[in-house]
């Protein structure tokens, strides 16, 4: 190959390359971008013309304690992931115990369990009424006042739920980590007389270090952006007060402005994330040598490897669930909230109506978007690819935020089409077209969770070799064909896998619903949300449990692609 | 007895950017003929295969396969109407198909395709793996599958693509014979790229030398090692020892006497003396010294100085047993090539 000048390509061959098929590439590209962006976009927009006299009034109130709780509970969450998700994707992958090929999957069971319902499970339990303490009672014959306990219900105890919910994240991403180290850089670090615990500090660990920080830096965005568990520990943080504010104290410029805040915030998070993602693809290369070989440990240090990860799984989701199970039979036994009649089947319908149809049409949307943006290595290509990709600042957004965006985004439409519809069609009392069915809730889900489909889908289709589509075009396949032979039969379990996780994730949807539910409509989430606020720990066992059972399903399919890498290497 | 042109490029030119991939191409390849583009990576050998199956679209020139026009300035037939086979570096066979739907992708009548796809694998000595899935058999296995594949629909003209750089060394020779021996007997007329200039010479019919996106030389692979026209076909073929000289005609002039020349030409030139063609002998009047002596298996390459200190390279057979500073008298076998020095 050599350089040429440019000026040899001539105008006809430049022109010729922008064929309608491109065109049509940009304008569904362009339109399904933008759709997602917008909402955020008419945030951050508002972040650039700050209202002065609000921010000091904010910043006279609530704004240094909101912003400090934020703070404290992302550093809290993080530290706690970290130090737990480390060490037992350390302990997993370097030795060998009773029971380590069981609990290398079971400890990714937490993820099923959302945080508030993690959440209300604890403070029930451990709170003054609760089984633990009353047991503790009746056993020792205190009485209140005259003995101490940890109070539950407090910062300490919010940090530790989220941290037994969150941690597989850091877990995974580090467990992948450990298992891509060539066992000779380790064995490199025994030869020149480093222990194993010494090779883990300055060896394993320093090459995982983009993964894990990857893993944490994803907790510490959930713990931003989570809504449900902080709202039930009464603990203000940016997401819970945006939340707050609009729908209690309809101070609607205030979490508007709060709102704007959070995009800037998630953005810088987001794009630290992405550098570190770029970094841990640097760190794996060359990681193909053969993986480390497991130290059998043996006597008492064995039993307390085991032990340690039975406690884990215990604490962080064979007690929790087990507490539901039982609360659940109780409630069946003997209702203490008469809900099992009728409604009970409404909002297990509205879930699964809403999750559904939210899935399918982000799999549509997100199946056109790959497919049209898939990486043919054309340079006009590029740009509704990288588009497409922006896509994915939607997941990392609060539900809350996206919730307050997609109402800014609405309302003034829904406004006008109700006024023309009284004006101009002579209807009476029109209820609002876009708020007040379900699809303002569709759209703010697609906002938030495009993204899952898209990557879900691009990385199968990113399976399909170059070569492949090459082949079948040499062997007569062309068009629809193509779609119909080889993308879709290659990518269906990219598309089934995406549309699980968008279903589940939808499921246990919290903010969003709460804010753009139309009125009345209940979801298995708000349920479970409200009857535990309420106290009904029993009743909301039961739509806890079963939104706990669906989200078991992409955590069984990450552990059979786990299984089927294990096969593989 | 011309045979008759199948593949014909006039001309062309491909650019991607700034670079120029293909560059003023023009190849001929007759009925029933193999033709190797041989070339290092990055010179353009994969991107001429791809502009003649139409997966890449040239900027300039024309393509005529089977005196069908397939790609001018104002004609294009897209890849799916070319009929060609092709086979893939990565074979690219579909995960999701079995082998003998592999082999039955591009057939269109049901009743056919059983009989073809048995007869393909028993062409590729693959009798009774049609059932499997193409993870489930080895890189040589895979191999084959493409090649069936590609030569199912029976294409006039088939394209391999580095079709052996994923086998090991042994398997690599047994499985280019065969190749060569099934694309004789089918009859199809094939390009295959490759950057071994051994398996180029092996396999080849004719052999189309490309360097930075241009054909330096074509011709039967013996002619090519023998009479390279160019000073880097010579050197990509095989060792050479280069001696200035200086040429009257018939002989030239160098250090190691007069040499017949293979072309006659004047002036002054640099020689090409293969390794094999330099004689050694210990006895007679010495005109040089053995630096040293590397060892290959079944030949041997001696490092030699000359009295005016070039140094140059033989290769002996492995019985023979010269040793450092040993004094030996060189002589060359054979005619030389010279190449003109500006």
């Amino acid at each position: 190959m050599q350089l040429n000048s440019p000026a040899k390509r001539s105008r006809q061959t430049m022109w010729s390359k922008v064929t309608t098929s491109n065109w049509i590439t940009y304008a569904i590209a362009l339109m399904l971008t933008s759709a997602v962006l917008i909402p955020i976009g008419v945030l951050l927009i508002d972040s650039l013309t700050p209202d002065i006299a609000l921010w000091q009034r904010l910043w006279n109130t609530i704004l240094p304690d909101v912003l400090w709780n934020t703070v404290r509970l992302m550093i809290g969450v993080g530290l706690g992931t970290f130090l737990i998700g480390t060490f037992f994707a350390w302990l997993i992958s370097t030795y060998e115990f009773p029971g380590r090929r069981w609990f290398e999957q079971l400890l990714l069971l937490p993820m099923a369990v959302p945080g508030f319902i993690m959440g209300f499970v604890y403070v029930t339990i451990f709170e003054f009424a609760g089984p633990v303490q009353t047991a503790l009672r009746d056993w020792v014959g205190w009485s209140r006042g005259e003995y101490w306990f940890p109070n539950i219900a407090s910062p300490t105890g919010l940090i530790i739920v989220l941290t037994l919910v969150l941690y597989p994240y850091v877990y995974i991403l580090a467990r992948a980590a450990f298992r891509e180290q060539a066992k000779s850089t380790l064995e490199a670090a025994q030869v020149m007389g480093l222990s194993t615990w010494q090779s883990f500090l300055r060896v394993a660990l320093p090459m995982a270090r983009p993964q894990i920080a990857a893993g944490v830096l994803l907790v510490i965005m959930e713990a931003m952006t989570d809504y449900g568990t902080v709202s039930y520990f009464s603990y203000p943080t940016l997401s819970e007060r945006i939340i707050v504010l609009w729908s209690t104290s309809f101070d609607i410029s205030a979490a508007i402005q709060l709102a704007s805040l959070m995009v800037v915030i998630a953005l810088i998070l987001l794009s630290i994330e992405r550098q570190m993602r770029g970094q841990a693809q640097y760190y794996q290369q060359g990681g193909y040598g053969r993986t480390i070989a497991r130290k059998r440990l043996s006597g008492s240090s064995a039993w307390l490897s085991s032990f340690a990860c039975l406690s884990l799984l215990s604490v962080a989701f064979i007690l929790p669930v087990g507490q539901l199970v039982v609360w659940t039979i109780n409630e069946l036994n003997q209702p203490t909230v008469n809900l099992l009649s009728d409604s009970l089947f409404d909002y297990t319908r509205n879930s699964f109506m809403l999750a559904s149809v939210s899935a399918i049409l982000i799999m549509f949307l997100a199946l056109i978007t790959a497919y049209t943006t898939r990486n043919k290595s054309t340079e006009s290509n590029r740009l509704p690819r990288s588009l497409a990709r922006l896509t994915t600042i939607g997941y990392a957004m609060p539900g809350a935020v996206i919730g307050a965006g997609v109402l800014t985004v609405i309302n003034p439409i829904d406004g006008a089409v109700t006024d023309f519809a009284t004006q101009y069609l002579g209807w009476t009392n029109p209820s609002y077209l876009l708020t007040g069915t379900m699809i303002a809730l569709t759209y703010a889900y697609i906002v938030r969770f495009m993204s899952i489909g898209f990557n879900s889908v691009d990385a199968s289709l990113g399976k399909i070799k170059p070569n492949m589509e090459g082949a079948a075009r040499t062997m007569g396949t062309g068009g629809w064909q193509m779609l119909q032979k080889i993308y879709f039969p290659l990518s269906r379990v990219g598309i089934i896998a995406g549309m699980i996780l968008v279903f589940v994730d939808i499921m246990k949807e919290l903010p969003m619903t709460l804010l753009l539910r139309p009125f009345g409509v209940d979801t298995l989430a708000l349920r479970t949300y409200f009857l535990s606020i309420e106290g009904w720990h029993e009743s909301a066992a039961i739509p806890a449990l079963m939104i706990v059972l669906v989200g078991l399903i992409p955590v069984f399919i990450l552990v059979r692609l786990g299984g089927q890498e294990n096969n593989a290497s | 007895m011309p045979a008759k042109t199948v593949i014909e490029l006039k001309s062309i030119t491909k650019q991607y950017d700034d670079i120029v991939a293909v560059d003023d191409v023009s190849i001929k390849v007759a009925q029933g003929d193999l033709m190797v583009l041989l070339g290092s990576s990055g010179c353009g050998k994969t991107t001429t295969l791809r502009l003649i199956a139409g997966l890449e679209r040239p900027e300039r020139g024309k393509i005529v396969i089977d005196n069908v026009l397939v790609a001018s300035d104002n004609v294009w037939v897209s890849p799916e109407h070319r009929h060609i086979g092709m086979v893939f570096q990565d074979y690219a066979l579909f995960p999701h198909l079995k082998c003998k739907d592999n082999i039955s992708f591009a057939l269109t009548s049901q009743k056919s395709k059983r009989n073809r796809v048995d007869e393909m694998l028993e062409l590729v000595g693959m009798e009774g793996l049609g059932d499997r899935y193409p993870h489930q058999l080895s890189g040589g296995q895979q191999q084959r599958i493409a090649l069936a594949r590609a030569l199912a629909p029976e294409p006039s003209v088939v394209l391999l693509d580095e079709p052996f750089s994923n086998l090991d060394a042994a398997r690599r020779k047994q499985v280019r014979e065969e190749v060569r021996q099934i694309l004789k007997k089918a009859g199809t007329t094939g390009i295959l790229v490759t950057h071994d200039q051994e398996e180029a010479m092996s396999i080849a019919d004719t052999v189309a030398v490309m360097q930075g996106g241009r054909i330096l030389q074509v011709g039967k692979p013996l002619d090519l090692y023998r009479y390279p026209k160019h000073v880097d076909v010579a050197n990509f073929l095989g060792e050479a020892n280069r001696l200035s000289g200086q040429a009257m005609g018939d002989t030239v002039q160098t250090i190691l006497g007069d040499l017949p020349l293979a072309q006659p030409t004047r002036g002054r030139v640099e020689t090409l003396i293969r390794p094999e063609a330099l004689q050694l002998d210990r006895n007679g009047s010495s005109n040089g010294t053995v630096l040293g002596v590397r060892f290959h298996g079944h030949y041997q390459m001696v490092q030699l100085q000359l009295d005016d200190a070039t140094q140059l390279e033989a290769r002996v057979w492995a019985q023979a047993d010269f040793t450092v500073d040993d004094r030996v008298s060189i002589h060359v076998d054979g005619a030389v090539v010279a190449f003109a020095v500006d």
